[in-house]
């Protein structure tokens, strides 16, 4: 089987399939643009934007959905109602992690263009943010709150004025 | 560790517009990314149909609106819009000028969607040299029983969709010149007195667009094969699949859609001027076999007619009768359909009142039934019993905790087969589905309206059980934090019980 090697920010080297890297359409586009030699043996792809602690899992992740087909229609189809209960058990297991990682694993899935990664990172993310109160979403992310009293009251005001379609 | 505005976008976009509200009151960031966010602006929509005073309160918002209602369009009305950079406009009930429209129509170049709904001009509409029509992009256009000449203002290729209807005049000229230029449209309506002229124009069988989607009005044919509205459904006949006729039509314009539109899924048509015919015409009319979804409304005159109609369309697996006038015969009607067509998957009935489920009516392959009401539900809960192990789907239009005594819940839990509830009603009733459905943890949508005690308006709720166990435990408790969160803005009648349940 095809290998590549891809190397992280911190310069660990990492060798994984050539179908798993090409789940990233930004490999696929440095591979295919670039003329990287997909059989040169000592050819290495840097990656300066992920660190090796990510890059591990990225790969795992690929490694786990390759041969998932791909999604046929465009991930914009608007009318469709977007739904977050859908995430596979597996996902669920990969992505019980501490907030720091889930946020870097959404930064390396929007670099690196993994569209399953990232969709399922950001409906992790929408997850913890349901059914909460602003202060509690607050709290999660650990967001300050920087409205004065007077800004906070136009949102309101704004918010009801933006009816639900 | 912030994330970018992008990726913020995305997460909000898996959000209800009830969660993206909250979400606005987090930080100003998160605020300003929402507020300026086409993507997430779609979720709601500025209502204007509301007083003076209110319009001039919207002007200071600071939102960027994509979606706008509005009642009257007039300087302040416009002076709002213009502020917005709109992707649907909607006006409805109302006289403005012509010139109001074009100038705002000028300024809206991102405009997808456009509807205008009884809106008349007040002054004098003509189109002389100056006359400019709008060059937008728009996909969708509904002009509803309006000024036929707003048509005319639109300068666009782009429809996908088209309704048209007008009380006002029977010109269809204006519409036959946009039809010209599309070559895009799938869904086409038209209605009202303009359908005389529609039909015996020669045009109308010119047109570049293939239809998948075609609603009628009052439609008549000269059994002709040179007749215009003849010519225009054969041209149609290969991409339609799915056609509403509105207002009772003349038989040989059933008779031309039973044997030509062979591609033709789904048909909704008013029954009433078909079962009169004499049984005679109808037994000779042809059968089409390709029609596998139906819906019928209006009255059926008689049983035998009625069988005869039916007779139609042998192979129908979604049957929809909920907006027939149920006769007394009806139950005779059901148990006919149970015997002639098994192969049925729905079944959508209006409320029986007084009349039995017969038990003899039965079918095999039944999996979707829907009632729109239920005033005793000893008339249904043998019907449910006898299709538990094929229902996957329950549909209950409206009841009341006077009519269903836990009964039925149970007869529902016990269809081994089910994914998805909807049930209307006050909320204890709501609460016992839930807690029914909640022990059971399946996979399951359990969707439910319901009305307070202070009649105020349904809120529509919906709980999803994944057969995950795991995950099933996080969503439970997610789903009543919402829950709490919808009733303490009303009132907490019945809640209590499921909400400490999950607290």
């Amino acid at each position: 089987m095809q290998t590549i090697k891809l190397q992280s920010s911190d310069n660990e080297i990492f060798e994984c399939d050539l179908a798993v890297a090409k789940c990233s359409a930004t490999i696929r586009t440095m591979l295919e643009d670039l003329g990287i030699d997909e059989n040169s043996e000592d050819e290495v792809v840097p990656l300066p934007n992920v660190n090796s602690a990510i890059l591990r899992k990225v790969i795992q992740f690929c490694t786990y959905h390759k041969d998932d087909p791909v999604p046929s229609s465009t991930d914009d189809d608007e009318n469709k109602e977007k739904r977050t209960d859908d995430i596979t058990s597996w996902d669920a297991d990969f992505l019980k992690v501490d907030q720091g990682t889930l946020f870097e694993l959404i930064l390396a899935a929007n670099y690196l263009d993994i569209r399953s990664l990232l969709d399922v990172t950001c409906k992790t993310v929408a997850n913890m943010i349901k059914g909460k109160t602003p202060d509690e979403i607050r709290k999660t992310f650990n967001i300050k709150n920087d409205f004065t009293p007077a800004e906070e009251e136009q949102v309101r005001k704004e918010n009801t004025w933006c009816e639900e379609k | 560790m912030e994330l970018p505005e992008e990726i913020l976008i995305k997460i909000f976009d898996h959000l209800s517009p009830k969660m993206v509200k909250t979400c606005c009151l987090v930080c100003s960031r998160w605020d300003t990314i929402i507020s300026n966010s086409r993507q997430i602006m779609k979720k709601f929509q500025l209502n204007l149909e509301e007083t003076n005073s209110m319009i001039q309160k919207a002007k200071q918002l600071n939102r960027k609106h994509q979606i706008i209602k509005v009642k009257n369009l007039n300087e302040s009305t416009m002076d709002v819009i213009s502020m917005h950079n709109l992707q649907s406009l909607q006006i409805s009930c109302c006289k403005i000028e012509s010139t109001h429209l074009a100038k705002v129509l000028s300024q809206l170049t991102l405009l997808d969607v456009f509807s205008a709904k009884a809106v008349a001009f007040i002054d004098d509409f003509g189109i002389d040299d100056n006359f400019k029509r709008a060059k937008i992009n728009l996909k969708e256009l509904r002009i509803e029983y309006c000024d036929i000449d707003i048509v005319e203002f639109f300068d666009t290729e782009t429809l996908e969709l088209f309704e048209v209807s007008s009380l006002l005049t029977e010109e269809c000229d204006s519409v036959i010149n946009l039809l010209k230029r599309q070559k895009n449209l799938k869904e086409f309506g038209v209605g009202g007195v303009i359908c005389e002229n529609f039909y015996q124009s020669p045009e109308i069988y010119k047109f570049n667009f293939r239809l998948k989607s075609l609603k009628i009005d009052k439609a008549s044919m000269k059994n002709d094969q040179n007749d215009p509205l003849f010519k225009f459904l054969l041209l149609q006949k290969d991409s339609l699949i799915s056609m509403k006729i509105l207002y009772p039509i003349e038989t040989i314009v059933h008779k031309f859609i039973l044997e030509n539109l062979l591609n033709l899924q789904h048909l909704e048509m008013p029954v009433s001027t078909l079962s009169e015919n004499h049984e005679d015409i109808l037994n000779q009319l042809p059968r089409n076999r390709h029609i596998e979804s139906i819906k019928f409304f209006g009255i059926l005159r008689n049983l035998n007619n009625a069988k005869l109609v039916m007779n139609l369309f042998p192979n129908i697996k979604y049957l929809d009768l909920s907006q027939i006038t149920t006769h007394v015969w009806f139950m005779d009607f059901l148990y006919y359909i149970s015997q002639s067509f098994k192969n049925l998957e729905t079944l959508k009935i209006p409320n029986l009142f007084n009349q039995r489920l017969h038990q003899s009516i039965n079918f095999p392959k039944l999996k979707s039934f829907s009632v729109t009401k239920i005033y005793d539900e000893s008339i249904y809960n043998p019907f449910i019993r006898r299709h538990s192990s094929t229902l996957e789907n329950i549909y209950i239009g409206w009841t009341d905790d006077n009519f269903i005594k836990g009964l039925t819940v149970d007869e529902i839990m016990n269809c081994c087969n089910l994914k998805h509830v909807t049930i209307s009603s006050y909320s204890p009733l709501v609460t016992r589905m839930f807690n029914k459905v909640s022990s059971k943890n399946k996979c399951w949508i359990l969707e439910s309206r319901i009305k307070n005690n202070l009649d105020l308006d349904y809120i529509p709720l919906i709980f999803k059980f994944p057969d995950d166990k795991a995950i099933w435990d996080d969503r439970c408790r997610i789903w009543s934090d919402e829950l709490i969160r919808d009733f303490s803005t009303i009132d907490n009648y019945g809640l209590n019980a499921f909400v400490n349940k999950y607290k």
